[in-house]
């Protein structure tokens, strides 16, 4: 087939181009994750009211600070600009030396729920990945592994965020270090996933 | 461009004949002198992946720089499947006239049609040769004309799809 055939059958395909809409994807992902959270897993008692004591503040704003940081790097007009990593950077020095510090300091390291928030943070970002990714599909991505990346840290930072609502765990020394991991595992997930899906 | 995305599809046509020759010109400057005969196959690559991934594109930002990177990206891709073995053309020997049409030239996309669905080959090969009117069409591929576009549509995802696989295609014994 030569390229003037290919373009007769591009040209005949008029099914409209697909638009990458990222800000309504994720809405709907973060929609879905806070659904579940509220079904599956319920908000803990009480959270309006401690929402604004220290603990649960640095646990809420933490992870979307990430996904924020991770945000920039997604949202592109140019498929070849490059924006630095280092917030993201930042924020993980930052909540490593905020371990270190509560952690010295006597703080419960391995609390009673570890399992289900190395579980549930994961399951939470599955639906925002989800949509992410059906939305970076119809981009072009010159960088899938990296753009993967990112997508799965945005998505496991919102999760996070999404869980805190339901988690008790009060310990600095317990939520940086696990919800941090889970982040990271996160968005090793979608570096993979990145390879694997995303195109030029 | 802009007017393709409004759904013309002559304008959509035209503009990816005008876009052709430049995105050739770019496909020979980033494959290198033994790979030149790759040029066309990185090309049609890039233009189906133009076609699949145009909603992307900015209509605020020029064409051209957007066409750029995918077709570097793609002549990279091209390049990272083909195997280091020297390309030895044919124009060098003496005594055989180099074919003013590069026989091999759209070979790379007849594999990836090999390997879609007869159903789909077929409907690619006759929306490429053009002139079928849909109504034939609908009627030979016993779908409605809305079915037809989607199945079209479909088709041409799985075409890009395979072109970009890195498996090489062997044909059935």
């Amino acid at each position: 087939m030569d390229t003037d055939e290919l373009i007769a059958a591009l040209a005949a395909d008029d099914v409209p181009a697909k638009r990458p809409r990222l800000l309504w994807r994720i809405a709907f992902g973060v929609a879905v994750s806070i659904v579940l959270m509220l079904v599956f897993w319920g908000m803990r008692p009480g959270w309006p009211d401690v929402l604004l004591m220290a603990p649960l503040l640095v646990k809420q704003s933490l992870p979307i600070l990430v996904a924020l940081a991770a945000w920039p790097l997604l949202r592109r007009s140019d498929p070849d600009s490059q924006a630095p990593l280092w917030p993201l950077w930042l924020l993980a020095a930052g909540s490593a030396a905020g371990w270190i510090l509560s952690a010295l300091s006597g703080g419960d390291i391995l609390g009673k729920t570890l399992l289900p928030c190395l579980l549930s943070i994961p399951a939470l970002a599955l639906p925002i990945a989800l949509a992410l990714f059906v939305g970076m599909r119809h981009r072009v991505e010159p960088r899938p592994a990296r753009s993967g990346m990112l997508a799965g840290l945005f998505a496991g930072g919102a999760a996070a965020a999404v869980y805190a609502v339901h988690c008790d765990e009060d310990s600095a020394a317990f939520f940086l270090l696990w919800y941090g991991l889970a982040i990271a595992l996160c968005g090793a997930v979608g570096r993979a996933a990145g390879r694997r899906w995303l195109t030029v | 461009m802009r007017k393709a995305l409004e759904g013309d599809r002559r304008a959509y046509a035209a503009c990816l004949q005008l876009l052709v020759p430049r995105m050739r010109a770019m496909a020979s400057r980033d494959l290198p002198a033994q790979h030149a005969h790759l040029a066309e196959d990185v090309v049609q690559e890039a233009l189906l992946s133009i076609h699949l991934k145009r909603g992307s594109w900015d209509p605020e930002r020029p064409l051209l720089p957007w066409v750029r990177v995918i077709v570097k990206h793609k002549a990279i891709d091209a390049l990272r499947k083909t195997p280091n073995a020297p390309h030895d053309p044919v124009e060098d020997h003496v005594g055989l006239d180099a074919p003013a049409v590069d026989p091999l030239a759209g070979l790379h996309i007849e594999q990836a049609l090999a390997r879609l669905s007869a159903r789909d080959a077929a409907l690619v090969r006759e929306h490429a040769i053009g002139g079928a009117d849909p109504e034939t069409l609908s009627k030979d591929f016993d779908l409605s004309p809305g079915a037809l576009r989607v199945a079209l549509h479909r088709a041409l995802r799985r075409l890009a799809e395979a072109a970009r696989k890195e498996e090489e295609w062997t044909p059935m014994s």
